[in-house]
């Protein structure tokens, strides 16, 4: 560690001598005091550049480093999308305040078109469906819309021809590195003379999909995998730091986690907590939890069912790389509540399941835990799903383009 | 077809390197200078030293190979016919695109110091693609970590009054949970 008088040689030396080798969490570096630990100096523009790549947990969190840092992240950057399954459109989306904002998307529109699903929130951006299937994408913040019409496009000129498909399984996610941000469209194909399979297409959306000064947007979808039928999907997909993960079942009704690496385009499958292997758990969902793949499991117990304390789920979370370049999964807590892809444990959830849930909650409802005022919450809403997205003022194109 | 025009450019401690200008001019702070013609005797980069640069250019060399690669194949597939040697190209283009790709995750592999270095010469170069990649690296590196942490890890000091420091964590309790 360089002592402190000699600072002066130290900014002289900074660029010559530019690796001293410290590790940078050392045990010594935690027992200085930080300012003249002076680890890494880094200046605004990066940072901020880091702080829009992390989880809104993370983010969160650091308001408290230091003022700098505070004024970096705004109090309100961040927001809840809340799918309404019951809502006279299947998608409502709500902000922290709870003013819709797809309705008024719809309204400018004229007339409300066929319902649209939420896949997923993925940084600044939503995923949706539309009825007709095709893929939308949504800046939740501003309501600007752009269709990713799922069609072919056939040689030169432009022919844009239906695909038919059978899955509406969007996911979004964004590289590792470039950040590009990318949607995954898996489908089943049943031919009569093969054996069935799942396709992969990739539509990628960054300057490439984007023609010329003009912008006009080209967007092509590009087949990448043709896979085994048991990776067919099951539930939503989860973006995680460049990967799609989602649950899949297996034969007899074993589920698995299959990851989707939106760089490289491999697949794999991700092994699963030896609870569920070993003890016979049940695989309940998949979310993100702090920029990690979280796991919920209903024990081999009959917990569940267990009078007040609603259903009993394991939560793992998946670990970085360790040393050994591998990744493990570690549990969490033991709690009574399901974090049900709250993207920064921002809503917690609670199914009672039966009437003798805490604070006056009924049979079979849904509990919203809000993390503003930390109060209990009665909502009325069913199948109702939460993401969590950035909100940007910056139109799709600027998103999308990086620019 | 002509040799590609070089450039020379000249490391804090005085190493010269030289450079397609294609590859140099990846950085906006490099494109500037030639612009304004103060290329002669070579471009001095007083924030840049020669184990950093030398890694710098080796994202810029790949990355501009990759794109006159990619325009050439553009411009081939344009004025050849509709079949054949367009989709050719096409499957060549995603082949780079995935090659690029793991090309950028294995560069980012190196430990902490030389990442910072990285990043700052990517600041300081202004080379955006870069600086997003060191950026991601970084924030995946420190997401999760708590906030004494990053204090330590960045070297910044708590500038917050204890009071203060406990309201900002009271009104976002649940990102601390």
């Amino acid at each position: 560690m360089m002592p402190v008088d000699n600072e002066e040689d130290q900014i002289d030396d900074n660029f010559s001598s530019p690796c001293e080798n410290e590790p940078m969490l050392s045990v010594d570096d935690a027992e200085d005091e930080p300012d003249a630990a002076a680890a890494l100096w880094l200046p605004d523009v990066p940072i901020r550049n880091i702080l829009a790549r992390m989880p809104p947990s993370s983010a969160t969190r650091f308001k408290v480093v230091s003022k700098s840092w505070r004024s970096m992240i705004a109090d309100d950057s961040y927001a809840v999308l809340l799918h309404d399954g019951d809502a006279p459109r299947p998608v409502s989306v709500v902000d922290e305040a709870r003013a819709a904002r797809l309705a008024a998307l719809h309204s400018c529109r004229g007339k409300p078109r066929h319902g649209f699903t939420v896949h997923n929130c993925c940084g600044t951006l939503a995923c949706l469906h539309s009825g007709q299937r095709d893929a939308e994408l949504l800046n939740p913040a501003t309501g600007e819309s752009l269709g990713l019409g799922h069609f072919f496009r056939r040689g030169r000129r432009t022919t844009w021809t239906h695909a038919a498909d059978h899955l509406p399984w969007y996911c979004l996610g964004r590289c590792a590195g470039t950040g590009e941000y990318k949607v995954v469209h898996l489908d089943v194909r049943l031919p009569t003379s093969r054996r069935p399979h799942v396709t992969c297409e990739v539509l990628p959306l960054g300057r490439e999909s984007w023609e010329g000064s003009s912008g006009r947007f080209a967007p092509e979808w590009k087949k990448v995998g043709l896979w085994h039928v048991k990776y067919c999907p099951a539930d939503c997909g989860e973006h995680v730091a460049g990967v799609v993960c989602y649950l899949a079942w297996c034969v007899a009704g074993v589920i698995m986690v299959v990851s989707f690496d939106l760089s490289t385009h491999n697949v794999g499958e991700i092994d699963l907590p030896v609870a569920a292997t070993e003890d016979g758990g049940v695989v309940a969902s998949l979310s993100e939890l702090d920029g990690r793949l979280c796991l919920s499991l209903v024990s081999n117990g009959a917990e569940a069912g267990r009078g007040d304390i609603g259903a009993a789920l394991d939560m793992y979370v998946r670990s970085d790389d360790t040393d050994g370049g591998s990744k493990v999964w570690f549990q969490v807590c033991r709690p009574r509540i399901l974090v049900k892809r709250a993207d920064g444990s921002l809503c917690y959830y609670i199914i009672y399941m039966d009437g003798t849930g805490c604070e006056g909650a009924a049979a079979g409802e849904e509990v919203v835990y809000e993390h503003k005022g930390r109060r209990w919450r009665k909502q009325q809403l069913s199948g109702v799903t939460a993401d969590v997205f950035v909100k940007s003022p910056l139109p799709l194109q600027a998103i999308l383009r990086g620019a | 077809m002509a040799s590609p025009a070089m450039v020379t450019l000249i490391s804090s401690d005085d190493a010269r390197f030289e450079v397609t200008e294609a590859a140099a001019t990846m950085s906006q702070t490099i494109r500037h200078m030639i612009e304004d013609g103060c290329t002669d005797g070579g471009i001095p980069l007083p924030n840049v030293p020669a184990r950093t640069l030398a890694k710098v250019l080796e994202y810029c060399n790949k990355h501009a190979a990759a794109t006159a690669a990619e325009s050439s194949a553009a411009g081939g597939a344009a004025a050849g016919s509709d079949s054949g040697s367009s989709s050719s190209a096409d499957s060549a283009g995603k082949d780079d695109g995935v090659d690029l790709a793991s090309f950028d995750k294995a560069f980012v592999e190196v430990d902490t110091d030389t990442l910072y270095d990285l990043l700052l010469a990517a600041n300081y170069l202004d080379v955006k693609t870069l600086l997003d990649l060191c950026c991601q690296k970084v924030a995946d590196m420190i997401r999760g970590k708590t906030p004494e942490q990053i204090r330590q890890t960045f070297g910044i000091k708590n500038d917050f009054s204890p009071e203060e420091e406990e309201k900002i964590r009271k009104e976002n309790q649940w990102a601390f949970e």
